[in-house]
């Protein structure tokens, strides 16, 4: 907060702004904040490291991907509603066994 | 199914198979709607549903020319075909992660995914099985 005492008068000088963004705040009160008036930038994307990020290599795009951890999903939460049937298909050297493991030890 | 089939798909949320053989009438695809269908099942005297997902590997597909059961409707919701064309071998990683905060992180992201994609992920594995199977 910038602000100077001059006798028994409290003065408020321009302060830098706290707060960059759209909303119409004076640059008096946004001095005086402590927390930001409107919050712009929510976290959506997050590192992700170990099983997924190994899985992912052995996928033509991220939908098969998506489809096996939407399946895999069931196992996890109450209550089981939709069980399902999931064929991984592929030659020999594809990875099917390898994320069949992955899956198994991740569960 | 035999007692120790009947044990493994009603006691487990998830039975795997590294390398099923699908090819022919080697599966019979009742077993299979009756197991995702979670019908009730008689182990040892009891009567229990059966609640698992079944997640197998397999080199070949269902023939559907001589089992055209493979393509009731019925059964191919319940069916997701996942094609695994990447080579495997050419990984520069080999080694399958087994730290215990990867395995949470992924257990959790696939609790995420079903609650983001709630039913069009799943669609568009339900019309590659039908293609898949054509």
């Amino acid at each position: 907060m910038s602000s100077n005492t001059n006798g028994d008068t409290l003065i408020f000088t321009k302060a830098a702004r706290v707060v960059h963004d759209e909303v119409v705040v004076s640059d008096d009160v946004a001095g005086l904040c402590l927390m930001p008036l409107k919050s712009t930038v929510i976290p959506t994307q997050w590192s992700l490291h170990g099983v997924y990020e190994f899985i992912k290599s052995l996928f033509i795009s991220d939908v098969e991907l998506l489809a096996l951890m939407w399946c895999m999903e069931n196992a996890i939460t109450d209550p089981i509603d939709t069980s399902k049937f999931v064929i991984l298909y592929g030659g020999s050297g594809n990875g099917k066994s390898t994320v069949i493991k992955c899956v198994e030890s991740a569960l | 199914m035999s007692e120790v089939a009947l044990i493994a798909v009603c006691g487990n949320r998830v039975v795997t198979d590294l390398d099923a053989s699908l090819s022919g009438k080697s599966l019979n695809v009742s077993v299979v709607r009756s197991i995702t269908g979670q019908d009730f099942m008689n182990v040892s005297q009891l009567s229990t549903k059966a609640s698992a997902s079944i997640l197998c590997g397999s080199n070949n597909l269902p023939d559907v020319i001589k089992t055209s059961d493979w393509k009731q409707v019925a059964v191919v919701r319940r069916l997701a075909v996942i094609p695994m064309t990447a080579d495997a071998t050419s990984l520069c990683v080999t080694r399958v992660p087994a730290d215990k905060v990867d395995n949470v992180d992924f257990a959790i992201l696939c609790v995420y995914v079903r609650s983001r994609y709630y039913d069009c992920v799943i669609k568009f594995a339900e019309s590659l099985s039908r293609f898949a199977l054509r």
